[in-house]
């Protein structure tokens, strides 16, 4: 009898699966003081409801293993941002009147937050997933959407703290439930009024979906949640907004609807192409990823697979989940960053600045883990010295893994890369210690400034658990400034807008984006670290709109807020 | 198995046919010795015949028969010899004799008297059975089928007989009627472990999963010292996803048996799959240690390195890999993807290259050094190297897109990219479509099972609409409308779902 021996092979990058590895065995890989560090004050700050998301030791449908995001907005435009959780349900359900719901949470000014959900008008239970937020209706307060497996909701600021639920009157619902996943308001068309974005993951139904008894759905011979591969597909929508406080769905005719790839969870806008016109970035599940870029025409293409900014560095679909937008290389273009499943790389894109993007995932430093399973995502410029770094939020879709010997567990560590500002990250996270090494189920993440304090802070939204809020310490003679754009012509949120710094070490680029991370929004001032120099030579901001316009001597460790027209006119292009 | 102890068996079967008796003649008292297994009495009794008729063939025979039983194969031959002198027509004695000089290693001349007998009788089940079980074993698969094919069609029911046509078949690729034979063996005699054993990895091969553990597990429940089937037991649990069974049934065979090198190599592999990859370390490690020139042990301990992210210490076990099996064409393989993920772009190309000198034919490779290439910017060599993995790989829709795109930014034949990027798109839809399909399917049984008839034959039918080729689809589809009545499209469903799963035969339709 012939006797039988089965050959490994690694077919690519992303293969078989992977298990917790001691970090000592990485090599001995010398980590500099930092300077920065993270405290997690969720319980003191009085971010305490927990995250409900279907089942807690196993799943039977994706729709149990997405988790919930995050966003930050002024809700009370008191200049200090507070905090929307979304939270989720169970299959099971649960009695009336005790179902969870998301929550709202006042920034108090002292380092805690006060839960306003009731008397905001926010209370909702439902199958909720990303959050974004926008002045759609240009009045000086920030409104908020949220999407959810069945109807995803628009609330309209009052202005008083209070939100009205208009999404029927805006012209948001649907005729049947859709997976509503991340989102992102834009001015698309540039009438200076802001658009909406929603991706839509699966065309899911219950009922016709397959299930872990099955026996299709293994993952390293567990039966788990099938999908996404096999189940159809969801398809992005654009709603335009009219300025009469409705949306068109203009999903078809801009292009939004023809992605090459489908399973959309992680949105940001960009302006990939540096042109003026906001372009869209959506880390696609199991399949392609999509770059919409902006014709100027009112219509989308995505352009992702022919620009390389689509697959692995090795030319596979990667499981994207979350997505992180900025110029870590400060060359002026804004990159980008998307994070993956576990047994994968996460995937940097340098934007070349023209028209493609370069893999630089391994070449970055970012090769070397691929136990992580990624979710929320943000580059932000941890000790402020002008280059972005990387925060990862992890936790591994299937809670069966627990049962499974050495694999990286359910909860999972973070992932902080420190920019070696020569093009390469180095992980940081082990230096960091706790709370970024102890493991949580993160899904979705935040990044902003929540103490006005000059350096971006994060709040985590964790499965079947409490958020994290972790409160960054960084260098305190680091210099920084925070610029918060408003727009007149252009909508008010200045979403699109791209900021431009000047001082003597260089130039750095910000954006002000809709959406980001993983079913996120992040703050939309956009923050700079200055490090050791005490001065900024000139701030330029091209407004959504087109405009240009330059300051001069903004000061530094403030926040500045810039308003459309209050600026010196430039040239655009100069 | 060795091939003398069933070829015994076969002959023990020849004998019990006569019953001993009291009474009789010297000769029939000697073979009546015999079949009691009194060998010194049935030598003495055949001697006393011959004593009487020196040129009975019949005795000479019984004798070589009491040698053989005694292992004096030489004396054996030799009265068996002397039988042919005296009756060179007698089929018997030349199958004899073939025998016996088989198990003293001459196969060629044990050949030609089975060859000789089969000639003289054909009739002769022995012989043909001889011949045929000979010439498996010589690996002349084609000379072998039509003796054992005339050996079963003798004695219908010799299970041992059924047991090598099939392997005959197997080995001609006729895996079908292998699997018919080797279950008609089993039929005869479920005792029989090696054909259980045999039974089981053909199902495998034939998709049958279910039905080859099945064997397997009974193969080892009749001779659990069978390292060969519960090695593939092993294999058959993992490849169906019951990861926890395989490591069980390997971790038993590699405590029985510590230097069965292959169940070591299997139970890493499986504890891989499970995800514990320092338990699998631990296995390749031991297996070194057992065995330091074993190339697979530390190409399989670099790749599970690999995957624990110590690209370090994968690199050393692979660089090891590699040099110790210049021939393992995965040893460099995975080295230049450890290099590559580590930032060292120009060393992977060179390990990439390595091994396609080892292995020309090798898609992954010929993919991998086009895309570090194309990364580079060296997009001609790329193309080239897309090409070729296009070649060993059609089905591949990375290289086609990874062609496509690199036509594209060499910015010329725009319509071969385009091409190439659409063939990427229609191998990408295949897949997910199968995907899809086999979901269908799914839900269609669950929605049946649930008395939603309807409902389930929808999901059927949209399984085959997505996947044409998906066999499941076309069964469930057959077996549900046949229930509902609609036996002649049922019966096309049936007959699709055979040629697309030979396995997959309409079962009988029950009222």
């Amino acid at each position: 009898m012939k006797t039988g021996v089965l050959r490994l092979r690694l077919l690519a990058i992303a293969t078989l699966t992977l298990a917790a590895a001691a970090i000592g065995a990485r090599g001995g890989v010398e980590v500099a003081p930092l300077g920065f560090s993270f405290r997690n004050t969720a319980r003191e700050a009085g971010l305490t409801a927990i995250t409900v998301f279907g089942g807690t030791k196993t799943n039977k449908y994706l729709l149990e293993t997405t988790g919930s995001g995050v966003a930050v907005l002024d809700f009370d435009a008191d200049g200090w941002l507070d905090v929307f959780l979304v939270n989720g349900s169970t299959l099971e359900g649960f009695p009336h009147g005790t179902a969870p719901t998301s929550h709202l949470y006042r920034n108090r000014r002292d380092g805690t937050f006060e839960d306003v959900t009731g008397r905001s008008g926010l209370t909702q239970s439902g199958w909720g997933q990303g959050a974004c937020t926008g002045d759609y209706d240009n009045d000086g307060f920030d409104d908020l959407f949220v999407t959810y497996w069945g109807q995803n909701r628009l609330y309209r600021n009052r202005g008083d703290g209070t939100f009205d639920h208009v999404t029927g009157a805006a012209g948001l619902a649907t005729p049947k439930p859709r997976w509503g996943a991340g989102c992102a308001f834009l001015d698309y068309d540039r009438d200076g009024r802001l658009d909406l974005f929603a991706a839509n993951y699966i065309d899911f139904d219950l009922a016709s979906a397959p299930v872990p008894e099955s026996g299709l759905c293994r993952y390293k011979g567990i039966p788990v949640a099938c999908g996404p591969p096999g189940l159809r597909g969801g398809t992005n929508v654009l709603y335009r907004n009219t300025g009469k406080g409705t949306f068109e769905d203009v999903s078809d005719r801009t292009g939004i609807s023809r992605a090459q790839g489908t399973y959309g969870l992680g949105v940001s806008t960009l302006d990939f192409n540096d042109d003026g016109w906001v372009d869209l970035y959506v880390a696609n599940d199991s399949n392609p990823s999509a770059l919409y870029l902006n014709h100027t025409d009112g219509t989308f293409t995505d352009v992702a697979v022919a620009a390389g900014c689509a697959y692995s560095q090795d030319g596979k679909p990667q499981a994207g989940m979350g997505v992180a937008i900025g110029d870590y290389n400060r060359d002026g273009t804004v990159d980008v960053f998307k994070t993956n499943f576990a047994g994968d790389t996460s995937t940097l894109y340098a934007n070349d600045g023209k028209g493609f993007c370069e893999d630089r995932t391994f070449a970055g430093g970012i090769g070397l883990n691929t136990r992580w399973l990624g979710w929320g995502v943000g580059f932000l410029d941890l000790d402020k010295d002008g280059w972005l770094d990387l925060f990862l939020v992890n936790g591994h879709v299937y809670p069966e893994v627990e049962r499974l010997k050495t694999e990286a567990g359910y909860k999972q560590r973070k992932v902080v890369y420190h920019n070696l500002r020569n093009g390469r990250f180095q992980d940081v996270t082990e230096s960091l210690g706790s709370p970024v090494t102890t493991p949580k189920a993160g899904r979705g993440a935040a990044f902003a400034d929540l103490d006005n304090d000059g350096d971006l802070d994060i709040v985590v939204n964790n499965v079947h658990d409490t958020p994290d809020l972790f409160m960054l310490d960084s260098p305190a003679d680091a210099h920084w400034l925070i610029v918060k754009p408003v727009g007149t012509r252009s909508n008010r949120s200045a979403i699109g807008a791209r900021v431009r710094l000047v001082t003597a070490t260089g130039r750095q680029v910000q954006e002000v984006r809709g959406g980001g991370s993983y079913y996120s929004q992040n703050d939309q001032r956009v923050h700079f670290g200055l490090g050791e120099s005490t001065r900024v030579e000139r701030l330029e901001i091209r407004w959504p709109n087109g405009l240009e316009e330059m300051w001069m001597d903004v000061g530094i460790d403030r926040i500045v807020t810039l308003k459309e027209g209050s600026g010196v006119a430039v040239q655009p292009g100069k | 198995m060795a091939i003398g102890s069933l070829l015994l068996w076969c002959a023990g079967d020849v004998l019990a046919q006569e019953l001993p008796t009291q009474n009789i003649s010297p000769l029939k008292q000697g073979r009546a010795l015999l079949e009691a297994n009194d060998l010194v009495r049935a030598r003495n009794s055949i001697e006393a015949a011959l004593a009487r008729d020196p040129a009975s063939a019949e005795a000479h025979v019984l004798l070589g028969l009491v040698w053989e039983r005694q292992k004096d194969f030489a004396a054996a031959a030799a009265s068996y010899v002397k039988a042919i002198g005296y009756a060179p027509r007698m089929a018997e004695a030349r199958d004899r004799l073939g025998f016996v000089l088989g198990q003293q290693g001459k196969t060629p001349e044990a050949l030609r008297q089975f060859e000789e007998a089969v000639q003289l009788d054909p009739g002769l089940f022995d012989a043909q059975y001889h011949l045929g079980a000979t010439r498996w074993w010589t690996r002349d698969f084609a000379g072998a089928l039509p003796a054992l094919q005339a050996a079963v069609k003798l004695r219908p029911a010799h299970a041992e007989a059924r047991y090598y046509l099939g392997l005959t078949l197997q080995s001609l690729g006729q895996l079908e009627p292998a699997i018919e034979h080797l279950r008609q063996a089993v039929r005869w005699n479920p005792r029989l472990a090696v054909a259980q054993a045999r039974l089981g990895i053909a199902l495998e091969a034939f998709g049958d999963l279910d039905g080859a553990i099945a064997h397997l597990q009974a193969a080892v429940r009749i001779d659990p010292t069978a390292s060969d089937a519960r090695n593939s037991l092993g294999l058959a649990l993992s490849h169906h996803g019951r990861g926890k069974e395989a490591v069980a049934v390997l971790q038993q065979l590699v405590q029985a048996q510590p230097i069965y090198i292959p169940a070591r190599l299997n139970l890493g592999t499986a504890l891989m799959q499970l995800g514990d990859l320092a338990g699998a370390v631990t296995v390749y490690r031991a297996l070194i240690a057992l065995d330091p020139a074993n190339a697979e042990a530390f190409y399989n301990l670099g790749l599970a390195l690999k995957q624990q992210d110590q690209f370090a210490a994968a690199e050393i076990e692979l660089r090891h890999a590699a040099r110790i099996d210049p021939a393992l064409p995965e040893a460099p393989f995975t080295l230049g993807v450890v290099l590559w993920q580590t930032g060292r772009a120009d060393e992977a190309a060179q390990q990439f290259r390595d091994a396609l000198a080892r292995k020309p034919d090798y898609a992954d490779a010929h993919y991998m050094l086009g895309t570090v290439l194309k990364q580079q910017g060296r997009l001609g060599e790329a193309a080239a190297l897309f090409r070729e993995a296009i070649k060993y790989r059609p089905m591949s829709a990375e290289a086609h897109r990874s062609l496509g795109q690199t036509l594209k930014q060499q910015g010329q034949q725009h319509q071969a990219a385009e091409a190439e990027l659409a063939e990427a798109d229609r191998l990408n839809r295949l897949t997910a479509d199968a995907q899809a399909s086999t979901f269908a399917v799914s839900v269609g049984l669950r929605k049946w099972k649930a008395g939603d008839h309807a409902g389930g034959i929808e999901r059927f039918r949209e399984a085959v609409r997505l996947a044409a080729e998906n066999p499941q689809a076309h069964y469930q589809l057959a077996l549900a409308l046949r229930r509902r009545g609609a036996r002649s499209e049922a019966d096309i469903h049936f007959a699709e779902a055979r040629r697309l799963a030979p396995h997959l035969r309409t079962p009988a339709d029950k009222p």
